[in-house]
């Protein structure tokens, strides 16, 4: 698996330019946006994509026929993507968060509890990005898996809009009115925010584990 | 020793249905037109595809069960299938270094040297020629008892074919115990290289022998209708109408020599015994 791995570190490595436009860019909006969450947020989403990006950069030029004669299981190369994904992502939450600390200090701001929740909702995406997006690439191939993406976003959205007409009118209307922000407040008040966090990344690695699961069967199955 | 016992995969409109064992020690060729099953059959011995009926054996052991050190010691060359090219030699390097416990860098960068390969450029600046060597180069810097090269000559002037046969004559002399199964549209380089000689075609081996019987004792006969007629067929595998009568191909190019003195009998390259096979009849 080290093979595995320096591989796609030095794939992840070929996007060194654009991750750092990324982080400018995300700095930029730390300082100018001056919210601390924003940049681990950031960071933390465009870092968990990068292990299904080398499953792009595999499959170029038909590559994958060769990389599975490599001496590794077809299981060993699924793990490897799922492990590469969540490190790369923990790498980003990392430098972000620490990032997002400097700046508080400067700017004596308090490092609190909400803060901190905030912080630790950010490990949401770097097990369910991977979660979602791995066994989709490995089933239909980074082309095909984009319009499956748009699919899956489109269900999702239906589903959201069916079951806002099912709750209450009242409520949803005046929730979107008063935008995320305070539809979020909304929920504090009935579900305590930590619990929100801790069900997110119980359910999130829950997600991660399944799809490793499913990844690993649809690998089994594939001819190249 | 690899043993390939009734193997049989299916798809929608081809068939491989092959059965043959390759020698340790020997340099095998495998020949056949686009489509023949070349590809298929070291991509079944690969594991790259599964099928239901058959077995493949390596040295005893089914390629089902190959772990990390048996897969170690198969070396791989694909037409169309490498690593991703925005990679540098130095990276392929890294890689295969964490790779295989066997891996000799020093001997593939003095390789790469020897082949004036670039070891900062990508390799996709690199030209169709110093992407077939640094294919090979890789395959051969660590330590395997089965090389499986499928066209690694494909679209390659002579002198980057020979010298990538050069690279295969000295594998092999490394270790008398090694193995080549090698795949090419171009028969002269499996002639100059191979010990025996497999033809494919429609997913069938259609017919195998010693390279150097296929070039000495295989003859085409060129006969007019009515020799045809009378000639003994026990020795013709195939023949094909002509304008002038009838082109034979024999495995016993001395028995005709000495018997039909009066008949034409001229050698034949691996591609032209192909042609009969294909596009005539098999006795």
């Amino acid at each position: 698996m080290k093979g595995l791995l320096v591989k796609d570190i030095k794939l992840a490595w070929e996007q060194k330019a654009l991750l750092g436009i990324m982080l400018v860019c995300a700095l930029v909006c730390l300082f100018t946006m001056k919210d601390p969450a924003f940049i681990i947020g950031y960071m933390s989403l465009i870092c968990s994509t990068l292990g299904s990006t080398t499953c792009a950069y595999d499959e170029m030029n038909n590559g994958m026929a060769f990389i599975m004669t490599l001496p590794f299981s077809r299981e060993k190369y699924i793990v490897e993507k799922y492990l590469f994904s969540v490190l790369a992502g923990l790498a980003g939450w990392c430098i972000s968060t620490v990032a997002a600390l400097i700046f508080m200090v400067v700017l004596r701001k308090p490092v609190n509890g909400e803060f901190i929740s905030a912080v630790l909702l950010f490990l949401v995406p770097i097990f369910l990005v991977p979660g979602l997006m791995i066994p989709i690439i490995m089933k239909f191939g980074h082309a095909r898996s984009r319009i499956v993406f748009f699919v899956i976003m489109g269900v999702i959205l239906a589903i959201g809009g069916i079951t806002s007409m099912l709750g209450s009118f009242d409520i949803t209307i005046a929730a979107f009115d008063r935008g995320l922000e305070t539809f979020t407040f909304g929920i504090e008040k009935r579900i305590p925010y930590n619990l929100i966090v801790s069900v997110s990344l119980i359910v999130s690695f829950l997600v991660y584990l399944v799809s490793l699961f499913l990844g690993i069967m649809i690998i089994k199955k594939k001819e190249y | 020793m690899i043993r390939i016992d009734g193997l049989k995969k299916e798809y929608k409109d081809f068939t491989l249905d092959v059965s043959l064992e390759f020698e340790s020690g020997t340099i095998n060729g495998i020949v056949g037109t686009n489509g023949a099953g070349k590809s298929t059959l070291f991509k079944s011995i690969l594991g790259l595809i599964f099928y239901k009926e058959g077995s493949i054996e390596i040295n005893g052991k089914n390629v089902k069960d190959f772990k990390y050190e048996d897969k170690e010691k198969i070396g791989c060359v694909m037409t169309e299938s490498f690593f991703s090219e925005t990679f540098t030699v130095k990276d392929i390097a890294s890689i295969m270094n964490a790779t295989y416990k066997t891996f000799d860098k020093d001997k593939f960068f003095k390789k790469c040297e020897k082949y004036k390969l670039p070891t900062d450029k990508r390799i996709k600046e690199f030209s169709n020629g110093m992407k077939a060597k640094l294919k090979i180069i890789t395959a051969l810097s660590y330590d395997t008892d089965l090389l499986i090269l499928d066209e690694p000559t494909v679209g390659l002037d002579v002198i980057a074919r020979d010298d990538i046969l050069d690279e295969i004559r000295e594998y092999m002399e490394a270790d008398e115990n090694r193995t080549v199964l090698i795949s090419s549209h171009i028969s002269s380089d499996i002639e100059k290289l191979c010990d025996t000689t497999f033809m494919i075609h429609n997913g069938k081996i259609v017919f195998h022998d010693d390279t150097d019987r296929l070039l000495c004792e295989y003859a085409a006969l060129k006969l007019d209708e009515e020799t045809f007629e009378k000639i003994d067929k026990s020795h013709i595998k195939a023949y094909r109408k002509e304008k002038y009568g009838y082109e034979c191909l024999t495995d016993a190019r001395d028995y005709y020599v000495e018997n039909y003195p009066s008949i034409v009998v001229e050698k034949m390259s691996v591609d032209e015994m192909m042609m009969i096979i294909i596009k005539g009849e098999r006795s």
